[in-house]
């Protein structure tokens, strides 16, 4: 078993689409830093000549009416009970420059911003080498040489499966850490706010466990690209089951049959990640005021972090299971 | 043919390498209709010697060496190589078995030593081996090319190679010989003949005899998907199947009456001769003419080699039976 992992890794490393595939993903992961870069540049002579001209109108506004907003903010203010998330201190009113300059993000928004954006080019990234190192085995017909060597087909499907998770983890982990060190590169020479106290330790926590979610759907994403391989042999099919769900379940499903709005895996991926993602089923009774008619509202679903994982989760089984089975039992060659 | 050969046996003492019972494989087409490839097949492949396996394009013989091998799975029937059946038993015997099936397929990109050296990883042959193959089909100094970059010849080269990576007691080769020149296609007659010589057995299939009847000890013919004969070279020939008669006569259209009354088949040749087919030899034939009163001016043989045992087979000129009895599993 060893040995075949250790020749289908080889053979991984030795292969150009793995190369261009990890490639692609850390382009995509290095364009979501340039975003941050723009983000977070200092403002142009034209924008802070804007922003002192907007201050000095504020100014001026404030001067005329700041009285009186004061005090109606510090009503407000009593008005709400102690501990209220609503409270703040009213003498932030007041005008100050920096609020008339663009707002520049620091390294905790910056990230939080676009982890899932990096998630999901992971997932597809994923999914195309699950499928790219075991469907050209199939296309080039070397499985058939390779099974006179290793015949023993459960071995060699998992081999090959492990391969390519194993592949995938490094792209994976390669993709955040370039994405953390770049973005705190970026707000070093930008010089924003890294680890400012304003933000709390449990929401750095939550951003990593996020990113370790979706480190999971990555790995899902290739397992199920290979198991799609061994069941259909061919990594255009696999791209062309891939292109249809897209249509019919992640799009077309939602308009036809709202209720199953639960199965696409844009809602559940989105659950496993963030805890939870709903979705809208609309629910239409008879109108009262106008006989014949219906009245429609949008009742929101609620589909939790767990059901998504199951959900998400079964599928991808369910890809690796056809894929065992087809390699299984169908001929070779 | 026929010549003979010093040879060291590897295996049970008088079990064959291959031994195939009633095999049978069907497929469906696009349409649904089911064709069969493989119908009812036995055959049985001795230990030790080159052994061909002929027969027209689709007549069987690639789906059954994927059955052999484990890549497709019969219908009906049984397989045994050296004793052990296959699929299910297969790894048992995989190291004792190198095989080419169909073209040479490897990993396009990678060079013909990587290609190697991932084989040997899996099956946990020494690297230096690579080297060893790689230096016995003369391919050492091309190792480092891309597999993709290699002419047929030595993609052949290189299959062969894979094939001796486990050392194997069995070689099976399907149709080696496919888009080689003719100088291609002798050195892999010399390679073939010499991993017979260190005493494995070599299975040949192809559909042109010519190229590997000059090496071949036994052979067997298949046709649309049944064994049509099998046994020796010798046997075969001596079988008489494809001896044709040559009959010089005056009466070209008296004659042939004659020789099909007695069941033969006549066609003209030249413009005063006859060949004739079905009679046991040249003397039945002389004597029938002769009986029927018309001269015969001269006789001879044509035709009483493999090829034409081949031809004949193959193309149903006479009802297919082996030359030696088999049994029906």
């Amino acid at each position: 078993m060893s040995r075949l992992l250790r020749a289908e890794l080889a053979r991984a490393r030795a292969r150009p689409a793995v190369w261009v595939v990890a490639g692609l993903v850390l382009l995509g992961v290095l364009g979501l830093v340039l975003t941050a870069w723009w983000q977070t540049r200092s403002p142009s002579a034209e924008q802070v000549a804007a922003a002192h001209v907007a201050y000095e109108e504020a100014v001026v506004r404030w001067d005329e009416t700041g009285d009186a907003q004061l005090r109606d903010c510090r009503e407000a203010q009593r008005a709400l009970p102690p501990g209220d998330p609503g409270r703040f201190d009213c003498a932030l009113l007041a005008p100050v420059p920096e609020a008339f300059l663009p707002l520049r993000p620091g390294l905790w928004q910056l990230a939080d911003e676009r982890v899932d954006a990096a998630g999901v080019m992971l997932a597809l990234g994923a999914f195309m080498l699950g499928a790219t190192l075991v469907g050209a085995e199939f296309a080039s017909g070397a499985i058939a040489t390779w099974l006179t060597f290793a015949p023993r087909r459960g071995q060699v499907f998992a081999t090959k499966v492990a391969a390519a998770v194993l592949v995938t983890l490094p792209v994976v982990a390669a993709a955040f850490v370039l994405l953390a060190v770049a973005l705190l590169v970026v707000c070093q020479v930008h010089a924003v706010e890294t680890f400012s106290p304003g933000v709390l330790a449990t929401s750095w926590v939550d951003l990593l466990q996020r990113a370790a979610r979706w480190a999971a759907v990555a790995v899902g994403g290739t397992l199920l690209g290979a198991g799609l391989a061994f069941a259909l042999r061919h990594v255009g099919a696999v791209l062309g089951v891939a292109v249809w769900w897209l249509a019919a379940v992640e799009s077309a499903l939602r308009l036809v049959l709202p209720a199953a709005g639960w199965l696409p895996l844009a809602v559940n991926v989105t659950a496993w990640t963030r805890g939870s993602a709903e979705y809208a089923v609309p629910v239409c009774r008879p109108d009262p005021a106008a006989p014949g008619l219906e009245v429609c509202e949008n009742v929101w679903h609620v589909v939790g972090g767990a059901q998504g994982a199951v959900v998400a989760g079964s599928l991808v089984v369910l890809a690796l299971v056809l894929g065992l089975v087809s390699f299984r039992w169908r001929d070779v060659g | 043919m026929g010549t003979s050969h010093e040879e060291v046996v590897i295996g049970t003492p008088g079990e064959p390498a291959v031994r195939v019972r009633g095999l049978r494989k069907t497929y469906r087409t696009f349409t649904l209709r089911r064709v069969v490839a493989v119908d009812h097949l036995d055959l049985e492949v001795p230990a030790g010697g080159v052994h061909a396996f002929l027969g027209p394009n689709g007549s069987g013989k690639t789906t059954t060496i994927r059955m052999l091998l484990g890549l497709a799975r019969p219908d009906a029937g049984t397989v045994h190589l050296f004793g052990t059946p296959v699929p299910d038993r297969f790894p048992e015997v995989v190291g004792r078995v190198g095989a080419i099936v169909e073209n040479p397929r490897f990993v396009p990109g990678f060079s013909g030593r990587r290609n190697l050296r991932l084989l040997a990883t899996a099956v946990g042959v020494p690297q230096t081996r690579v080297e060893d193959v790689l230096e016995r089909v003369g391919l050492r100094e091309r190792g480092a090319d891309q597999f993709r970059r290699y002419s047929l010849g030595m993609k052949q080269r290189l299959a062969i190679a894979a094939t001796l990576l486990k050392d194997p007691d069995l070689l099976v080769f399907d149709e080696p010989t496919n888009g080689l020149d003719p100088a291609g296609i002798r050195d892999l007659r010399a390679t073939v003949r010499a991993l017979a010589d260190e005493g494995r057995t070599v299975l040949v299939s192809s559909h042109v005899l010519a190229e590997v009847a000059q090496v071949a000890d036994t052979v067997s013919i298949v046709a649309a998907g049944r064994l049509v004969a099998e046994g020796t070279v010798a046997s075969l020939l001596a079988s008489g199947r494809g001896a044709q008669v040559r009959v010089g006569v005056g009466d070209r259209s008296l004659a042939a009456r004659v020789l099909a009354a007695c069941g033969w088949s006549a066609d003209p040749e030249g413009p005063d001769a006859l060949v004739v087919r079905g009679a046991p030899g040249p003397a039945d034939v002389n004597a029938a003419l002769v009986r029927a009163g018309v001269p015969v001016h001269a006789l001879g043989t044509t035709g009483g080699d493999l090829e034409s045992v081949f031809l004949e087979l193959t193309s149903g000129a006479v009802p297919a039976s082996a030359t030696r009895p088999r049994d029906v599993a």
